[in-house]
């Protein structure tokens, strides 16, 4: 299946309205008729203090990494508890998440019709995608010489997300089903058993 | 106040481990701990690091003392050790990795067999008993069968050992195609339920086991308090120990770490265990009238003996994959070069050849490989072919090897430890023949890309030795076999303090605790 793409322009327009103060209410075909009906509201409705996600929120961001990982890599539920933990306890981070969250619905009603968590994973992955091309300079991993593309203005608010969201994210991978991906068969935190270690790895999917 | 007749300064392994043999016998300890509670077992440092996902450095934070209270200077060091240093209830040993070989017979003479330093003033015989009562009360498991290097034992390893892993057997096989023995590693983790702690299940997470399966000073800490006899005071700063002029007992001086005037409490005997460079240092705080270098200076040794084990790291990859690290016990080690011909000429090596899990190749992702998780995963194909090793090294005391006294000052005004450190010949010939080592393994194990840092990048393996050394005449050292006081006989400096050297290769810990109760049983029969 082909993968839906979108230009980084083009999605840079959802990100614009977000940072400029209008955001999309609701979720699911909630949002798209509100959408439609051009009922938007600005992003002080989002409470700057630290406290609990709203259960959107929560439902997008893990649609947002259901998109990343892919299925079978070992299950993408240990993410919710560094969310939720952030939004309760880092300054800013609710206001990131719930904004990042409504960013990613605004951008799948356009291309889909529906909420982001709803929308076919080709679109919810070129949403993504689009998203994080904007290169972070500070990032241990931006590379200088082969960077094609200097941040602008307009690239400020997925900065914000690939900053304190995304590469939060690809930490989280990085440590989890990266290894499964790999063709591990625990990641560190999972109680593997001792028997796990001393058997050879083919041995232990039954093959 | 108590009417405790021993004060215990610093509650890591040494220092619980001194508690645990007198409170079991009926003595009353006052322990004093600079830190805050660490809690036992280490769930919710796990939790926050495995399920809320927080980094293990941010975490570790939260426990961490401002460096108006923890610090210090240095000189000539390229490595950093602060961070080596914990100051919290438990100490540095909350996150040790628990390898727990013994020390070789010959470690114990290496001044007279290898002109490497001084011989201990005891020997391994006078020791063994201790090895034995050290390993049962960490619960040790391991075995001797496929180590040929290792000392005799009086009494069998309380656990069975973890075995090697699936991929240590690939490369053992081909190691001793070439005469290397690639062995078990004796670790205080629990192979079987142990001593009320939970058999391991491999989390692989041994820095924060949630369950007490590897060994942490919390198990028995608590259980001296919840026995009544160990009363743990946290958040204060040891100042001065401060000799009675009888001899009959010793004044400790120590202030709330956020309180404005000095406290005082009176004990029989006073035992510092407080790490290498903090017990050197509080003995130099400690200087006055009647010691006017310092406690235990007469000798001008306080300090002098420092040692670390140089450790040099490298990884060694092959062209099939091979699954390291799926467990967070350690496997291999190969003990057969701590007694190799030359040793005199360099220093011993231990090698630390284990399955672990490294994430190779994550330094070297770029942003553009992020967005597609597979082009991230297709970067670290590495990490399934290499795997990691260690050089641990032997290090003789020299004289640009040393604490002495800060001219930086902690909160209350007191000098810092300053730490000083160069490397001379003995330990770049011991680095030369750790890259011989390093290239024999490579060539045996047919190893297709590797490499062992430069002589340069060392790091101390967090093991901090011989500021306040053991000797017989009191001209030699600042303690006896005992770790007391050779000028202050109510006073004692355990732990790596007082060992003579580096005492090989061999990581530290069973034999400070082992001298630690050898001490416990002496301070019980002689003292109190």
């Amino acid at each position: 299946m082909s993968e839906k793409t979108i230009t980084r322009r083009q999605f840079l327009m959802y990100s614009a309205v977000a940072a400029g103060g209008l955001v999309a209410l609701g979720g699911g075909a909630a949002l798209l008729d509100q959408a439609r009906r051009q009922q938007t509201i600005t992003q002080d409705d989002i409470p700057a203090e630290p406290g609990s996600l709203d259960e959107q929120t929560r439902v997008t961001l893990a649609a947002m990494v259901a998109a990343y990982v892919g299925t079978g890599n070992g299950g993408t539920n240990h993410y919710a508890p560094f969310f939720d933990w952030q939004a309760v306890n880092v300054p800013e981070q609710r206001r990131r998440f719930t904004l990042f969250a409504r960013t990613l619905n605004l951008a799948a009603n356009d291309l889909s019709d529906t909420s982001y968590a709803a929308a076919p994973l080709d679109v919810r992955r070129a949403i993504l995608r689009d998203g994080m091309g904007v290169v972070m300079p500070d990032s241990v991993w931006f590379d200088p010489q082969s960077a094609t593309a200097e941040p602008d203005e307009d690239d400020a608010l997925w900065l914000e997300f690939n900053r304190h969201i995304i590469v939060e994210m690809v930490k989280i991978f990085l440590q989890t089903n990266a290894l499964i991906m790999l063709g591990y068969n625990f990641w560190p935190g999972q109680p593997a058993g001792l028997d796990e270690y001393t058997t050879p790895i083919e041995q232990t999917r039954g093959s | 106040m108590t009417d405790a007749k021993i004060a215990i300064i610093g509650s890591g392994i040494v220092g619980v481990s001194v508690a645990h043999h007198l409170t079991e016998n009926g003595h009353a300890v006052d322990m004093f701990e600079k830190g805050d509670d660490y809690p036992y077992p280490h769930n919710p440092q796990w939790e926050d690091i495995y399920l809320r996902r927080r980094e293990a450095v941010h975490v570790m934070a939260d426990f961490r003392l401002p460096d108006d209270l923890k610090h210090h200077t240095h000189s000539g060091l390229q490595t950093d050790i602060e961070a080596t240093r914990h100051m919290w209830v438990g100490g540095s040993s909350t996150h040790w990795e628990a390898i727990t070989p013994r020390m070789i017979e010959a470690d114990f003479r290496a001044g007279t067999t290898y002109g490497i330093g001084d011989d201990w003033p005891l020997s391994y015989d006078d020791l063994e008993r201790y090895y034995g009562m050290a390993e049962r009360l960490i619960g040790v498991a391991g075995t001797d069968d496929d180590n040929p290097t290792a000392p005799p034992r009086s009494t069998p390893y309380p656990l069975p050992p973890f075995e090697l892993a699936d991929d240590d057997n690939v490369l053992a096989e081909r190691l001793a195609d070439a005469g290397i023995t690639l062995h078990t590693t004796p670790q205080a983790r629990t192979r079987q339920a142990y001593d009320g702690r939970q058999a391991c299940v491999n989390f692989n997470t041994c820095a924060y086991c949630p369950i007490g399966a590897r060994y942490s000073p919390g198990i028995h800490l608590s259980r001296a308090i919840a026995g009544g006899l160990c009363h743990l005071r946290t958040g204060v700063t040891v100042r001065r120990i401060v000799p009675d002029a009888d001899g009959d007992g010793a004044t400790v001086v120590y202030r709330d770490n956020d309180g404005a005037d000095d406290i005082t409490a009176h004990y029989d005997v006073v035992v510092i265990c407080a790490g290498a460079v903090e017990t050197a240092r509080l003995l130099l705080l400690s200087a006055d009238e009647r010691h006017p270098d310092g406690l235990g200076n007469r000798s001008g040794h306080v300090g002098r003996g420092l040692t670390f084990h140089h450790t040099w790291r490298g990884e060694l990859g092959y062209d099939q994959n091979l699954f390291p690290g799926r467990t967070g016990v350690w496997t291999g080690q190969i003990m057969q070069f701590m007694e190799a011909d030359g040793r005199g000429t360099h220093g011993a090596v231990k090698v630390e050849f284990s399955s672990r899990l490294e994430q190779r190749g994550v330094g070297r992702l770029r942003w553009e490989h992020l967005p597609d998780a597979q082009a991230v995963v297709d970067e670290l194909t590495m990490i399934r072919r290499t795997r990691p090793l260690a050089m641990v090294t032997e290090v003789a005391p020299s004289e640009q090897k040393y604490v002495m006294l800060s001219e930086a000052t902690d909160r209350f005004g007191d000098p810092f430890a300053h730490v000083h450190y160069e490397m001379n010949d003995l330990d770049s010939a011991t680095y030369d023949f750790a890259l011989s080592i390093f290239q024999r393994i490579r060539d045996a194990t047919r190893a297709s890309t590797g490499f062992l840092s430069p002589f340069q990048m060392w790091d101390t393996a967090a093991h901090h030795m011989g500021t306040a050394r053991m000797s017989e005449a009191v001209a030699d050292g600042v303690v006896n076999s005992f770790g007391q006081l050779h000028d202050a006989p109510p006073v004692f400096a355990l732990g790596g303090s007082m060992f003579v050297g580096s005492g090989g290769a061999v990581n530290p810990t069973l034999t400070m605790i082992a001298l630690a109760l050898r001490s416990a049983e002496y301070i019980e029969s002689q003292l109190l």
